[in-house]
């Protein structure tokens, strides 16, 4: 049955090709590849694009059609796809930004927590779409930024490939390059920052290296726009031409005789449809776990029904499925019939083949399979850079040498961050407070308007209230505050001193069973713990993940902070409120070691590339702070409005009393506060800086001082900046670490506050208080 | 004490070393082939010299038992790279090494590591060009590891240890055997800075400590 069901798809292909040729979209010879899609995404019903789906994969081996040719999104539009691909560092960023300019957009991958982002340009008439792949440094750790990477080019086939790689770090960017090349990719080189390595002494020969490697070689200098209209030239041929490299860059005799073994057994058996026969073996060899699984796996039962279209977003279906090889089965039908007289050997003998091969080579080398095959590309890229690249001057003791002498000293090291943060603390929250008012003031205009509607008084209210002071408060919190502080620590972070501090806070984060790069989630925390808690998924492994979001919640907020220096600050005086401050990152601290000390398993240890310090570009700084303040933007403003609405609500009728009422005994009797503190504790929980305008609006008085004597606002102050995550932070405590855990964490803090309340409580009584 | 029971306790560290976390006592006992009443009896023994602690999530090395393993550790694999020049083959190779591991003396592990030419020089697939900035012949002291350098010492990478995932990700941040290596600076409490094929990189004291060396007897220009 499956074979005539192809004989169909083979027929839709050839309509396919027909009315491609009679729109006359182009006249290039893998533009009919490029026509199906359009055409699919324009008028295909779901039901056929399952049929489109196969029919394309069939289409797609690399060999026959010209590789890797995929249209655009817009119906009848002609546009290329182009990927960036390079290692973290390398100006990528900054030459997405210089060839697209405002015209982009930035999410996540579908599925999973890597930013994507993606533009289009002009260059020549021609529309050329550019997605933005995440720096990697190889294909082989299957970390999400990789697989994502991968699936990116084996699914969606951008028709261009640029390799952005750093001319003053050649050796370790070829590495990528040649694993690129490996694919069999249309691809192009940016050899970037070719200023920056003359200046370091080291002159690269493009031409040279575009030989050896068989691909055109652009240097450019992305930070200043040069090369870019060369680079777009020299891609929109490649796109034209899709000239695959043949030129096969051997490895050492006895890897290379394997993997061509490999290989001619991987073509026999008709596997390379998808990914050429060469990587395939490499990928074996090196035990891919991915790669072996996507062989492995059986080809779904009854697939017309139940493989997900291949249409829709191209994006899911190159990332979302489980496997994240959605159309393999697709296309294996579609490949099978082709070759019914190839008397090939099966999936497993090509796997255990591929272990006794990979076992020989660990016999020769006495290394492991990974380490030889990684020796012998990155022996293959030094001789490359031997042989492209003329080092005139001898290595000269840079600035930014001397800099990490000050940065990363022991003590001045520290001394430095110490000053560095303070003072950018200060000065946030200064200009934080100054602006929060003046845009505060501003909005409340508003309230004249609302009133002025002609709905009923109570509509108004909850208007006003509910939805229009929800927005404003959003809004007073994310320019003043959070906005500054994270354009700021990603000025911190482009300068190359973020990581700097991971380095020198490394030793300490490790007690907490974290280590370096965990400082950049909990600094973020002082923003907002929302993209706080979700970038602590920058960390290697779940425990790891666990304990950074855990003490992200913890990490005063913005918002927290204003609460402590609109009460304590204010009527107590900073002191207290600085205490209170070093009080928490005690407290932090304190949960880490416990953390670290009673959770199963171990931290991964720090692995982290220190990038030279290079004045930030606007671009990828405000790019980078948007992607976080995004998170806040998504996750935590609606919930601030909603909370808002349902607090009014529970206002106007009233029912509000009742609910504080009900906590009275531990509010007044334990803590020691006023029964409203109670109310204004419990709704905190939708919004920490609530806390203050409530406390405000039922005791009529902004003189905080009487309603509550120093002792309750010290008690105060503390519950609220530890009891419990708020609303925003809670929703994304649950997307980062699961239902269960957050259950427990905010449970556990809300215990924590109101025992080391009571605790303060009872203690300033015993003072005398 | 027995030396047969001074040797499993070699073995227990030299395990222990390969591991992350804390180790269940049932995977030591699998990891030294062992059966668990034996292992109970080397624990005991372990935790009197004070080279492992236990808690409920298994057993762990002291720093002391760290030191034993890690000397260990660097004992077979230079002994397996010794039989593996010899002809044996790997399986062979590893065998005699975890006997002969034990009775391996610090000054002739020292004389071998000198004569022994590193892997990196030994079969690279392609006469040996890899590393031809360096003559091995020309130095060579007992393995260290990377956290024994001195500021601005040049290293080679004899061996990293660790698990899968991290030796990969070295790998291919270009830390692979036979590739020279300069300590740049050790940060406060442990993480070194260190300078490998023009690219700065940052590692934990943890990983650093499982990267052996053999040290360069001149610093990066060559003095």
């Amino acid at each position: 049955m499956q074979p005539e069901k192809h004989k169909i798809d083979r027929e839709d292909i050839s309509n396919q090709e027909a009315t491609a040729g009679v729109t006359g979209h182009t006249g290039e010879a893998g533009g009919k590849a490029g026509t199906f899609r359009r055409n699919q995404n324009a008028t295909a019903s779901p039901a056929n694009n399952n049929g489109f789906g196969r029919a394309l994969t069939g289409a797609f081996r690399p060999k026959k059609t010209a590789n890797g040719v995929t249209g655009g999104s817009g119906a009848g539009r002609k546009e290329i796809l182009i990927a960036l691909a390079g290692n973290a560092n390398v100006g990528k960023s900054v030459l997405f930004n210089q060839l697209t300019g405002l015209d982009q957009t930035i999410g996540n991958w579908p599925g999973k927590t890597v930013e994507r982002a993606e533009g289009t340009l002009r260059h020549r008439d021609q529309v050329i779409r550019i997605v933005d792949l995440p720096g990697i440094y190889s294909f082989s750790t299957y970390s999400q930024e990789e697989i994502v990477s991968r699936e990116f080019i084996f699914a969606e086939k951008p028709q261009v490939v640029i390799n952005v790689v750093d001319a003053s770090l050649l050796e370790r960017n070829l590495f990528l390059t040649l694993q690129l090349l490996e694919m069999e990719i249309p691809l192009v080189m940016a050899l970037n920052q070719v200023d920056y390595a003359r200046s370091k002494g080291m002159d690269t020969d493009a031409t040279r290296l575009a030989a050896r490697l068989g691909i055109p070689v652009v240097p450019t200098v992305a930070t200043r726009g040069k090369g870019l209209s060369e680079l777009l030239d020299a891609t929109l041929s490649m796109a034209k031409n899709r000239r695959v490299n043949r030129v096969t860059l051997p490895y050492g005799s006895e890897v290379e005789a394997r993997v061509s073994r490999l290989a001619d057994l991987i073509r026999g058996a008709g596997l390379d449809w998808r990914h050429p026969a060469r990587f395939l073996a490499i990928k074996l060899l090196e035990g891919d776990g991915e790669i072996r699984r996507w062989l492995e796996a059986p080809p779904p039962s009854g697939l017309a029904g139940t493989v997900p279209s291949h249409a829709g977003s191209r994006l899911e279906a190159a990332v979302v499925k489980p496997s994240g090889f959605a159309d393999r089965a697709l296309g294996q039908e579609g490949k099978v019939p082709e070759s019914p007289d190839h008397p090939s050997v099966g999936v497993p003998e090509v796997l255990r083949q591929a272990r006794v091969l990979a076992g020989e080579l660990e016999e020769i080398h006495g290394h492991d399979v990974t380490t030889v095959i990684s020796s012998e590309r990155y022996e293959l890229a030094h001789l490359l850079v031997r042989e492209a690249q003329k080092v005139t001057a001898p290595r000269r003791h840079l600035l930014g040498e001397r800099l990490d002498d000050t940065a990363l000293h022991p003590f001045y090291g520290f001394a430095v961050l110490v000053a560095l943060l303070l003072g950018s603390f200060y000065s946030i929250f200064r200009f934080g407070n100054w602006s929060s008012t003046v845009l505060g003031d501003f909005l409340a205009r508003a309230q004249t308007w609302v009133y002025l509607l002609a709905v009923p008084e109570l509509a108004k209210d909850l208007l006003w209230h509910g939805l229009f002071e929800g927005i404003i408060a959003g809004i007073t919190i994310v320019l003043p505050y959070i906005l500054p502080f994270y354009l700021l620590l990603s000025v911190m972070e482009n300068t190359g001193y973020l990581a700097r501090i991971s380095f020198l806070m490394d030793a300490a984060m490790h007690r907490l069973g974290l280590h370096g790069k965990s400082l950049i989630p909990l600094l973020m925390g002082y923003g907002c713990n929302v993209p706080a808690v979700m970038g602590a998924r920058i960390m290697e492994n779940d425990r790891e993940v666990l304990i950074a979001a855990t003490l992200a919640t913890m990490v005063p907020c913005s918002a927290r902070t204003v609460v402590t220096l609109g009460t304590i600050g204010v009527f107590l005086g900073v002191p207290s409120a600085l205490a209170l401050y070093l009080f928490d990152l005690l407290l932090i601290y304190v949960t880490g070691l416990f953390s670290n000390r009673y959770l199963p398993g171990r931290g991964h240890g720090l692995i982290m590339e220190i990038p030279g310090y290079r004045m930030p570009s606007w671009g990828p700084t405000l790019r980078q702070t948007w992607a976080r303040i995004k998170d806040f933007v998504y996750v935590a403003f609606p919930i601030i409005v909603a909370g808002s609405l349902l607090l009014e609500i529970l206002r106007l009728t009233g029912l509000i009393q009742y609910v504080g009422r009900l906590f009275d005994p531990l509010v007044m009797g334990w803590l020691g506060l006023p029964s409203i503190a109670g109310i204004v504790l419990i709704f905190g929980i939708l919004r920490k800086e609530l806390a203050l305008i409530m406390l405000a609006a039922y005791s009529g008085t902004t003189n905080f001082a009487a309603i509550l004597n120093p002792r309750q606002m010290l008690v105060f102050g503390l519950v609220i900046m530890i009891y419990t995550p708020c609303v925003a932070t809670i929703a994304a405590l649950r997307r980062t670490v699961g239902l269960t855990r957050t259950v427990v964490i905010t449970l556990a803090e809300i215990g924590l506050a109101l025992l080391l309340g009571g605790i303060l409580n009872w203690v300033l009584i015993f003072l005398g208080m | 004490m027995n030396g047969i029971v001074y040797q499993l306790l070699e073995e227990a560290c030299e395990y222990l070393y390969g591991q992350k976390g804390p180790v269940p006592m049932t995977e030591l006992a699998g990891g030294i082939g062992l059966e668990l009443t034996e292992v109970e009896k080397v624990l005991g023994e372990l935790q009197k010299q004070g080279l492992v602690s236990v808690n409920g999530q298994g057993i762990t090395l002291t720093s002391k038992g760290e030191k034993l393993g890690q000397r260990i550790a660097r004992k077979h694999n230079l002994l397996e790279r010794f039989l593996l020049a010899l002809g044996l083959k790997k399986r062979e190779a590893h065998d005699e090494a975890c006997l002969l591991e034990h009775s391996l003396s610090d000054s002739l592990e020292a004389e071998l590591n000198r004569r022994l030419p590193g892997p990196s020089w030994e079969k690279r697939g392609k006469d040996g060009q890899a590393g031809a900035d360096f003559d091995p012949q020309a130095h060579g002291e007992a393995p260290l590891a990377l956290t024994d350098l001195k500021d601005g010492q040049v290293g080679v990478i004899e061996a990293i240890y660790g698990g899968q995932k991290v030796r990969q990700r070295l790998n291919d941040l270009g830390l692979t055997p036979g590739t020279a290596v300069t300590l740049l600076r050790k940060g406060p409490g442990g993480p070194v800075e260190l300078r490998v094929r023009e690219t700065t990189l940052a590692l934990g004291r943890g990983i650093a400590s499982k990267i052996f060396l053999r040290k360069m007897e001149w610093d990066e220009q060559g003095n």
